[in-house]
């Protein structure tokens, strides 16, 4: 178990900024998610800790170990490809307990060990088979046995389930998450997927443009996003940003929707509204009036896509709620007391 | 006669006559006393000159002067040719320019490289024994006991650069993540070169030795142009043994028995190397 930290580290690929200044504690024991659209620089942070990637500038230390200059063997790390990296022509026993053997350990040690990681996964009966003989799912499992194999101060994974599909993904998060619990090893996660970022991370981290964005929970990051980017990068369906103008306490934009907002103003902004937070309620208690424009029914809730002139508003809407609610009617809309964020039009930044 | 099988007739005609023709009437000849000196003496001998083939000690002795040729070769031609496929691989500046300068002897004929060591190694006006002598060195190249292991060198000198070709090629489309995971797994440098590269390597390395075998078992060209297969019968290779027999001696019947003979044991050797490729793809 070990902390890892990030001190002015720059990674520059020729001319391009990858990672800029990037000052970072990774928590021990936690489960970090380093989250952001592709490019953002996120991978190139975890191939950094792993030593696969060189620092143009900065340290990076492990447990108070500077490690900027260290191969990767010596850094004390295991990490799990996006595709999963497993040697093909080695059977899963072998693959397994690689780590263990080009370490220097002894063959028989390592069957005990293997023994124990193949029943933790699941992958028993697998031992013998080649890579090229499982499933995705499996190759996934045999990748995850081979880096813990292992007890190492850090686990990297590069979007390990992107590969994937869906329902398996799920699966293999919640797998992923009890065995992180179990081993309580400082854990490093990679992934371009919001919501796999949401479930998994004890710490989420967005980032964008070689920057960190915004470092908290997910559900601070949630409730409480820095920007617009945060905003709507975070949280499915997206939140609704509109432009408009708050003018002590009450938002009104273009196309004629207002809510009792934040005593600011008057100042140009951009208000944001999470789905769930959008109300339909009657005319009389409405702060403005709407269009059914689609609904998609999910199964206990459905998707409502609203429109207010030019604008589109989406909301969620419990199917139980919804009574003679129906495309093409007009509706009441209210914005959920309190649950309104402010950013500044101009910097994108909260207010 | 459908359209296919209209449109394929000009290339099975053209191979017939070109490989079909002269691969029968040479089986044909080796059935036969046909000697060009003699050719209406020509009669049917069944399998004589087979038996005569194998009874002959300087055609095995050919034979083991061929497989040495061969195996020392070809194990030189690899083991040179990883190693600075290996090093080319690493290399980041000059690329382009290293690689064809390395792979240059490859563009020469055979006969003008045996040529130009034919000058080159001569005892008497040769540059490098020349040298050698200088420094008080002297190696007679073309001399008994070192004539075969020249001929090898001169092989390996022309054809180490198409390994090298080929083994980096394969090297190069090789995937890099499980090499990145053998860094972090904790494999030093040569651990990984024995359990990952090696393995993974191994079925272009086989095709590698594959070509480069059959193409070595067809020398003539070296013995031919340097020492034309003396001291003795020293450096006396099977092509240049069999185009004796047959050209310089004029017994063709004698030396398409030579030939057939030749390619039995060359097949029976693919063969067994085809099933270690497809038994290394199946892995």
């Amino acid at each position: 178990m070990a902390k890892v930290t990030f001190e002015k580290v720059v990674k520059k690929y020729g001319n391009v900024l990858a990672v800029d200044d990037l000052n970072l504690e990774l928590e021990d024991g936690k489960f970090t998610v380093l989250v952001g659209p592709s490019g953002c620089g996120k991978t190139t942070t975890l191939r950094m800790i792993a030593g696969l990637e060189d620092v143009t500038s900065g340290i990076i230390s492990i447990d108070k170990l500077d490690v900027t200059s260290l191969e990767p063997k010596d850094r004390d790390i295991s990490m799990v490809f996006q595709n999963y990296a497993l040697y093909a022509h080695l059977t899963v026993a072998e693959n397994i307990i690689f780590p263990l053997l080009a370490r220097g350990g002894k063959r028989v040690e390592a069957q005990g060990r293997l023994q124990e990681v193949a029943k933790m996964l699941n992958i028993s009966h697998l031992l013998e088979r080649k890579p090229k003989e499982l499933s995705g799912g499996q190759q996934q499992r045999v990748a995850i046995g081979r880096a813990i194999a292992r007890a190492p101060k850090v686990f990297l994974f590069d979007e390990p389930l992107s590969n994937l599909d869906a329902k398996l993904r799920v699966e293999m998060r919640t797998e992923l998450l009890r065995l992180q619990r179990q081993l309580k090893t400082t854990t490093v996660y990679v992934t371009h997927d919001q919501e796999e970022a949401m479930t998994l991370s004890d710490v989420m981290i967005v980032m964008k443009d070689g920057k960190i964005l915004q470092k908290g929970s997910p559900i601070d990051i949630y409730e409480y996003p820095n920007d617009t980017f945060v905003a709507s990068f975070v949280g499915s369906p997206r939140m609704n940003l509109i432009s408009g103008l708050c003018d002590r306490g009450l938002f009104t934009s273009e196309s004629g929707i207002k809510s009792i907002v934040k005593n600011i103003g008057p100042k140009k902004t951009v208000l944001g509204i999470r789905p769930e937070e959008i109300l339909l309620v009657p005319a009389v208690e409405a702060d403005f009036m709407a269009t059914i424009e689609i609904v998609e029914l999910l199964g206990p809730r459905a998707i409502v896509t609203l429109q207010v002139a030019s604008e589109h508003l989406t909301a969620i809407v419990n199917t139980s709620d919804m009574g003679s609610i129906q495309e093409g009617l007009e509706v009441g809309v209210k914005f959920r007391k309190d649950r309104t964020h402010l950013f500044d039009e101009k910097t994108q930044v909260r207010l | 006669m459908s359209f296919r099988i209209r449109m394929i007739l000009p290339l099975i005609a053209t191979f017939v006559a070109a490989v079909g023709y002269p691969l029968f009437y040479s089986f044909y000849l080796s059935l036969t006393s046909y000697k060009i000196t003699q050719r209406w003496d020509s009669h049917f001998v069944g399998l004589n000159q087979y038996r005569d083939v194998f009874a002959n000690s300087d055609y095995w002795s050919a034979m083991k002067v061929t497989g040495l040729f061969v195996v020392i070769g070809v194990f030189l031609e690899l083991s040179l040719g990883l190693a600075i496929a290996l090093s080319l691989q690493r290399q980041k500046r000059f690329r382009d320019f290293t690689r064809s300068f390395l792979l240059s002897p490859m563009f020469i004929t055979p006969i003008a490289v045996g040529l130009m060591f034919r000058f080159l190694l001569n005892q008497q006006l040769g540059a490098i024994p020349t040298i050698l002598d200088k420094v008080g060195f002297s190696y007679d190249f073309f001399g008994s006991g070192n004539a075969l292991f020249t001929m090898i060198m001169i092989d390996t000198w022309q054809w180490t650069p198409f390994m090298v070709l080929l083994i980096l090629a394969g090297l190069e489309s090789l995937s890099k993540q499980p090499f990145e995971a053998a860094r972090v797994d904790g494999a030093k440098p040569f651990y990984t070169f024995r359990r990952i590269t090696i393995p993974m390597l191994a079925p272009i390395l086989t095709v590698a030795i594959l070509i480069r075998s059959l193409d070595a078992l067809k020398v003539f060209e070296y013995v031919y142009a340097t020492t034309r297969g003396g001291p003795g019968i020293e450096t006396q290779t099977i092509q240049y043994f069999t185009y004796q027999t047959g050209i310089q001696y004029y017994r063709l019947g004698n030396a398409s028995a030579m030939a057939y003979l030749l390619l039995i044991i060359v097949m029976i050797i693919v063969v067994v190397l085809f099933k270690q490729i497809e038994k290394t793809r199946r892995l």
